[in-house]
């Protein structure tokens, strides 16, 4: 074990700024208490010259380069390199760029640290990338790329595949056909539940597999809902004691329109939820889909506001990228998400006392 | 800001994680503290301002006002209202050990600060 945590990790930095490349890699090497091996590179051609040379865990790669960009720079690993572990890393991380990398294989797309914390996330990332052997077809470690993400680009994508997560507890899959989710399974559990389930999980490994039918078809709801109420599921568990008691109700087991999910999450206190609206635009506010709303213009206005709000905010003090907006009133919750590919919008009442799910 | 109010702020804060408090009156008057070197007064006060627009907005017509969390990468924001419309607005960091019963009791008791106190 010892021998193990004392392998020397081999890593090649690609940035045209090298006073970023001298501070990262002093970094790093400095935290990874010089178990981590270096190599900079200023441009593409430079990279090249190394990975001729020698064997690289992970190679991390700038996206804006003049010449040869990461992007394109990727796309060349990928014929020349096949197999090797490329991270991107981004100062301007939008929504595209991530689509982007990700689908000409990059494994993580992330964004560039301005922080302390920022560098200790990506040291973790890339320290624990660079353990893991390279197998065939895609793969990741949970850490800066959520499932969520995941997900969230196979079914923009309208992919048909398998998303299995691994644990030291648990295996489980996901099922995506057409870029519809139709099936999940974790354990005993199936269906939105089991879904619910592995998107909270905190830590694991995960891979994109080749599509076979499933056992059966569990889930129908629209995937940005799932992912959606997943990710408030996951946030409210996370944190049920601060939001129980400061006025943002815990929620385990949902009922929505045309949806049963009461289960929750095994062992946890329940207490129902009635959705009582949706709203889900695109990113420049065209309306997709919604249910229940009694008014959409104004929900539409509110989200616009929203937006316009965040990017203000985002500027006037360093509290990072905008999640989500809370909304309480007694009984009622209002949840408001707005980023460049999606606004959301969901209400919900609460139906009862919580109380101790069986 | 009055000196009821200012009494009030300075018995309840700070709590663990708080990275900053701000008060905006009905009037438009600011006043703000940072406890951390990353939020300055003069920034709280810029963001208070910004919010306290949208919560005024969203407040109108609603026999309660709304409590507001904001929700950011590296902090939360808590936005309660006092019966005479001043607003608190707290920053914590966005960690999950933060003092819960504290801060729910802190806003709990500020919306329900008798007006006079305010005035």
């Amino acid at each position: 074990m010892e021998a193990e945590t004392a392998k020397v990790k081999h890593f090649l930095f690609v940035d045209d700024d090298a006073v970023f490349l001298e501070a990262a890699a002093s970094l790093f090497r400095e935290m990874s208490g010089n178990h981590w091996e270096i190599a900079t590179a200023l441009n593409h051609a430079q990279a090249l010259g190394y990975l001729a040379k020698g064997r690289f865990d992970v190679v991390v790669l700038d996206v804006g380069m003049p010449g040869v960009d990461g992007i394109q720079m990727l796309r060349l690993l990928g014929k020349a390199h096949p197999g090797l572990q490329v991270v991107m890393l981004s100062g301007i991380a939008t929504e595209e760029r991530r689509r982007i990398c990700l689908e000409a294989g990059a494994l993580l797309f992330l964004e560039k640290p301005s922080s302390a914390d920022g560098y200790a996330s990506i040291f973790a990332t890339l320290d624990t990338l660079a353990e893991t052997a390279a197998d065939s077809g895609f793969h990741g470690v949970m850490r800066q790329v959520g499932l969520q993400e995941i997900l969230q680009l196979e079914c923009l994508s309208k992919k048909t595949s398998i998303l299995e997560v691994i644990t030291s507890k648990i295996r489980a899959r996901i099922f995506i056909s057409d870029g519809c989710i139709i099936h999940a399974e974790a354990g005993t559990l199936h269906g939105e539940v089991a879904l619910y389930s592995i998107l909270a999980l905190r830590g694991g490994q995960f891979r994109l597999c080749p599509y076979s039918e499933p056992p059966e078809r569990t889930i129908t709801g629209q995937w940005e809902f799932l992912l959606m109420e997943a990710a408030r599921i996951c946030d409210e568990n996370a944190h049920e004691n601060l939001e129980s008691n400061v006025g943002f109700s815990q929620t385990d087991g949902i009922i929505a329109p045309g949806m049963d999910a009461t289960a929750g999450m095994g062992g946890q206190r329940r207490k129902n939820v009635q959705i009582e609206e949706i709203v889900l635009c695109s990113g420049n506010g065209e309306l997709l889909f919604d249910s229940n709303c009694p008014s959409i213009e104004n929900r539409m206005q509110l989200m616009q506001v929203l937006r316009e709000q965040v990017e203000e905010l985002t500027g006037l003090a360093p509290v990072g990228s905008f999640d989500r907006l809370e909304i309480t009133v007694p009984g009622f919750r209002t949840v408001c998400q707005v980023n460049p590919e999606r606004r959301f919008l969901v209400t919900s009442r609460s139906l009862g006392q919580p109380e101790l799910a069986s | 800001m009055t000196e009821q109010l200012n009494q009030f702020v300075n018995q309840r804060l700070p709590l663990p994680g708080l990275l900053a408090w701000g008060t905006q009156l009905p009037d438009g008057q600011i006043a703000s503290h940072g406890y951390n070197d990353r939020f300055r007064g003069s920034q709280i006060s810029e963001f208070l301002r910004s919010i306290g627009t949208m919560t005024q907005a969203l407040s109108q017509g609603q026999s309660e006002p709304p409590r507001f969390c904001w929700k950011f990468q590296l902090a939360r924001v808590y936005v309660a209202t006092a019966r005479d419309g001043t607003n608190l607005a707290l920053f914590f960091r966005n960690e999950e050990k933060l003092m819960a019963e504290a801060i729910a009791s802190l806003l709990s008791d500020f919306e329900q600060l008798p007006l006079d106190t305010l005035a």
